[in-house]
């Protein structure tokens, strides 16, 4: 069985344990993007009171209650977007919908998404700005998770 | 929120239903699309085709993730198009709109008019004008009930008290045993509506007004309160709010319910708007603390529920310091505006001022304060009274009330003789006419003077029917003009004023003398009054020349006998002498005579240099037997406008406005005359019309315009925009008036009858309106007919200005005074007839032609609008009303 939040700290160390320069910028970038997955789809099993995916919202109050909940795949807006409270307080952050969005698209808004990313080489994208954007994402996950789950 | 609509709508025709869209904080994108468009386009590409749309609306492109369908399906995406929330607080009613959404409330199961009360911070005087308005609604027939949903400040039950029985329980207490007790066979509901309800009576209607309280204030009260889930409460068709409707609506079967809504941006407030309003009062104090949050909930209102609130402005202090608070806060208030006419027409907002009567009581309704409400009322009644033309024309065959309809060109006689019950319209100027002091009837051609001197001379009875007793005791003779054959025409009036000039006599005489003949022949006792004062010398000629029995037309030796009274001193002397005993002797039966005069434009030759001094003659006349105190003998004048304005003579300035009548369609005796014609042609508009105001025919004449454009609204429509300030009536009168504020009657026909064929013609599914009959569309071309014909009938009426009329749609409808200065000079034709350029410019006002642009900086004049069609005259810089199209018929 899928365990999120384990995968979202397991990747997380990945990232932490490939050395820090350019020839492993594209796996930082890939695997940054597949934790915040991981965390976002952990949150979203937390959020609606459930243990798969597929099963149906025991949130009580929520547009969702009573309805599948379905794996939102590789889509991180989607994810959010199934967590109604969660994504009210994201979009009155502009800070972290860019960040997000940096996470989405590590190299730019006109390329490929961080799955994707998997079968470019290398790239000499700078991993300063990506990883305040990771920083930022995941803490705001956290911080918001104590005040909604 | 404009722009989300907007990147909305373009995604919805580039991509349906494939994509998720909503906008985050500084105008961040979101967005997923699922489309096959993608296929085999790089991400560089598939943005290439949506970053246009979302720059074109104004938004920043955010998170933009688009997916072919294989795509989508291998990584799990799924899109959520389906949207059937509806917004349960303002929160979520702002997220939807910055998401571009919209929502419709599905219609209620019953027919109960929901109307909500609202303001955004308390204290303003809300509960209020709910109160005063559920009276007056009770007094106009309605059924209604008033329902406290200010549940965490009740206020209506302490305001309008139950009597008798005090509350226990109210609406809260209702809901809540709805929401949270189970019900099955053995256990029922405890708490029955007709527990939460009770009924106070008006003494004045002998109506009930049925009051739904919030709940018994205490610790049960906020106990229920705060479990009470909001989310459920009007989510489905099942929830506690609409068992509670239904049920009201099985038991008592209100008309309206008025609903006191919480203050503030609160989740009750939100609520009982975004769910319920169907109708809505924002009442505030002018003040900017409440017009900001007034505009914003205001706007997220009617952008996302199509309901757009009526502003109150409540409380006003009185005099100077409330006028000056209010102009300071309407520009606040974001008040919707149109362009009507090139000219802004601004919504209303309903003004009541501070009202020490309200402040100080404590019983309602407060009798002296209730006026002030009446606009609140009107808004109600004209929304029910739409509604009824619905329900009734739903009942009805359209097609076959449009064929009813007849429009026929009607003229006096018939509308005097056959037609005058159905057809006649008083205008307000009718009573005026009336009175002793009005010696001067002026007006435009086709104003009606000829009608009015026929109905006086003519049709006695009926003029009686409409002179409220006015004209006991007054014999009305005609001093010329059709009513009689006998009387000298303008070839006759050409010679005689050949001979007065050659014997230097005046006119003054002649009009006296003619107006001897003309008594004499119409007023028996005059024979006998002129015997008894021995005036034998007048008497013997005007039995041998003037008797009736024997002359019946006008010939030479009627010429020159009168010719003799005028001329020979004596003859004159005793005209004079007869006038006076005839005055009287009426004095002593306390009777009057009036001598009215018609076709005098005609039979006295126009542009003649006698014109002025023939006509001056019998103005002094009629001054001069008023100086001489003959008041039982009154001349009434009917005389075109133009010529009375150019019109010189000794004492003109004692024939000021008290002396004088400008004959005038106002508003009210044009929409009058609208309602007759539409009833008055067709028995099934008729009964129409009687099904939505029965025995308003009778008191027609007493409507005010409010109610007439009312009247007339199953004809034409009533707003030309939902609640804009912007009538049909209205636009129709102005559209059918000339500069000099003159409209024809006539014109009016010609438009109903043109409206009508053009109605017809057009498609009456789904798109033909359904509240009136003559769409937006037919009343343009209506009035392009009615134009054509306005133009015809000036050319005709002004030879003197063909050339002008030719050539006037070189001009344009708006130019300076140069460019007519240079047109006049050009023509010849309007270069001999006015020889200075004044002139030529005050006979274009005068004939209500020209209008001044008095504020337009590039022009000074302007071409009346009735013109315009009929002219095929270009139109610059104002808006074209034909493009207008009001929202209820697009």
């Amino acid at each position: 069985m899928e365990d999120f939040a384990g995968a979202y700290l397991a990747r997380k160390k990945d990232i932490f344990a490939l050395p820090n320069d350019q020839n492993h910028t594209i796996a930082i970038f890939h695997l940054g993007g597949i934790a915040v997955e991981c965390r976002l789809k952990s949150l979203l099993l937390d959020y609606h009171k459930i243990n798969k995916f597929a099963e149906i919202s025991n949130r009580p109050k929520d547009p969702m209650y009573n309805q599948l909940v379905i794996n939102p795949g590789h889509g991180l807006s989607i994810a959010l977007k199934r967590m109604s409270d969660f994504y009210k307080k994201a979009k009155s952050d502009s800070q972290l919908l860019k960040h997000l969005q940096t996470i989405l698209y590590p190299l730019g808004s006109t390329e490929v998404d961080y799955i994707s990313l998997r079968y470019i080489p290398q790239t000499t994208q700078s991993q300063e700005d990506w990883q305040k954007s990771f920083d930022y994402v995941c803490g705001w996950l956290e911080k918001n998770e104590k005040t909604i789950v | 929120m404009k722009a989300a609509i907007q990147l909305r709508k373009a995604l919805n025709q580039k991509f349906p239903k494939q994509f998720e869209l909503d906008i985050g904080e500084g105008s961040f994108v979101l967005l997923t699309i699922i489309s096959n468009q993608f296929e085999k386009l790089t991400r560089k590409e598939r943005l290439e085709q949506v970053e246009p749309l979302i720059n074109n609306a104004g938004l920043t492109p955010g998170i933009i993730e688009l997916y072919t369908p294989e795509e989508a399906t291998n990584e799990g995406v799924t899109l959520q198009t389906k949207d059937d929330t509806f917004p349960l607080s303002w929160q979520d009613a702002a997220a939807m709109l910055s998401a571009g959404k919209t929502s419709f409330a599905k219609p209620p199961k019953h027919p109960i008019k929901r109307i909500v009360f609202y303001s955004y911070k308390g204290g303003v005087g809300r509960t209020t004008a709910l109160i005063q308005t559920a009276f007056q609604l009770a007094r106009q027939g309605k059924r209604v009930v008033l329902v406290d949903m200010d549940v965490e400040a009740p206020g209506l039950q302490a305001l309008l008290p139950s009597i008798g029985k005090p509350v226990d329980e109210g609406l809260i207490d209702y809901l809540w045993e709805r929401q949270t007790c189970f019900f099955d066979e053995h256990h029922q509901p405890k708490i029955e509506l007709t527990n939460i309800i009770y009924s106070i009576k008006d003494s004045q209607s002998r109506r009930d007004l049925f009051i739904v309280p919030a709940g018994k204030i205490g610790q049960r009260y906020l106990q229920r309160l705060s479990i009470l889930s909001t989310t459920h409460l009007f989510s489905e068709t099942t929830d506690p709010w609409y068992q509670f409707e239904e049920e009201l609506w099985n038991q008592y079967q209100p008309d309206i319910m008025l609903i006191d809504a919480r203050t503030g941006l609160n989740e009750w407030g939100g609520l009982s708007l975004l769910r319920l309003a169907e109708e809505a009062f924002f009442v505030l104090y002018p003040s900017q603390q409440n017009a900001e949050g007034v505009c914003f909930i205001r706007d997220i209102l009617k952008e996302l529920n199509g309901v757009q609130a009526k502003l109150v402005l409540s409380s006003i202090p009185e005099g100077a310091i409330g006028r000056s608070l209010v102009e300071k806060i309407e520009p606040y208030l974001n008040l919707d505006v149109i362009i009507s006419e090139g000219e802004e027409i601004k919504e209303d907002v309903i003004r009541i001022p501070y009202l020490p009567d309200i402040a100080a009581s404590y019983q309602f309704p407060v009798e002296n304060a209730l006026t002030w409400y009446t606009p609140l009322v009107n808004v109600l009644l004209e929304v029910s009274g739409i509604e009824k033309i619905k329900e009734v024309l739903a009942e009805s065959d359209r097609l076959e009330l449009i064929r009813s309809l007849n429009f026929p060109e009607r003229n006096a006689a018939s509308i005097l003789d056959t037609d005058f019950d159905a057809i006649f319209q008083k205008t307000a100027d009718f009573d005026r006419c009336l009175e002793d002091q009005v010696w001067v009837i002026r007006g435009r051609k086709g104003t009606g003077k000829s009608t009015l001197y026929t109905l006086f001379t003519q049709h006695r009875e009926n003029a009686e029917k409409r002179s409220r007793g006015r004209l006991v005791n007054v014999e009305i003779i005609s001093g010329h003009g059709v009513s009689n054959s006998f009387k000298p025409n303008a070839d006759v009036f050409s010679d005689i004023q050949k001979k007065i000039n050659a014997d230097d006599t005046d006119w003054l005489s002649l009009w006296r003398a003619y107006a001897v003949i003309r008594l004499y022949q119409s007023c028996p006792e005059f024979s006998d009054i002129i015997k008894k004062a021995k005036l034998s010398g007048l008497y013997s000629r005007l039995q041998y020349n003037f008797n009736t029995t024997e002359y019946t037309v006008w010939e030479s030796k009627h010429t020159a006998k009168l010719l003799e009274f005028v001329t020979d001193i004596k003859l004159n002397g005793l005209c004079r002498d007869a006038i006076t005993h005839l005055n009287s002797n009426l004095k002593t039966k306390n009777q009057k005579i009036w001598l009215l005069y018609d076709d005098l434009d005609q039979d006295i030759k126009e542009n003649t240099p006698w014109q002025k001094e023939a006509l001056g003659g019998l103005m002094r006349l009629i001054y001069d037997t008023n100086n001489n105190s003959l008041y039982q003998i009154r001349f009434k004048v009917f005389l075109r406008e133009d010529i009375w304005s150019n019109l010189i003579f000794t004492n003109k300035s004692h024939f000021g406005d008290a002396r004088t009548l400008l004959l005038q369609w106002g508003t009210e005796d044009f929409f009058r005359l609208a309602y007759r014609l539409a009833i008055g042609g067709s028995e099934k508009f008729r009964s129409l019309a009687n099904r939505m105001a029965p025995l308003v025919e009778n008191t027609l004449d007493e409507s005010n315009e409010e109610s007439l454009r009312q009247l007339l609204s199953p004809l034409w429509g009533l707003r030309r925009q939902k609640i804009q300030n912007a009538y049909v009536s209205t636009w129709v009168y102005s559209r059918l008036t000339d500069s000099s504020g003159n409209t024809y009657p006539r014109s009016l026909t010609i438009l109903l009858s043109r409206a009508k064929e053009v109605e017809l013609q057009q498609p009456q599914g789904k798109s033909a309106p359904n509240d009136h009959l003559l769409r937006w569309n037919s009343l343009t071309k209506g009035l392009e007919a009615a134009s054509i014909e306005r133009c015809d009938a000036i050319k005709n009426e002004y030879p003197e200005l063909s050339e002008f009329f030719n050539n006037i749609g070189d001009l344009g409808s708006l130019f300076s005074e140069k460019q007519l200065k240079d047109f006049w000079q050009k023509s010849t034709q309007l270069h001999t007839q006015f020889d200075a350029f004044d002139t030529f410019l005050k006979r274009l006002k005068d004939i209500g032609m020209l209008q001044d642009k008095k504020y337009s900086q590039k022009y000074n004049y302007a071409i009346a609008n009735i013109y315009i069609d009929g002219f095929n005259i270009r139109t610059m810089g104002q808006k074209n009303n034909s493009a207008q199209v009001p929202i209820s018929d697009a």
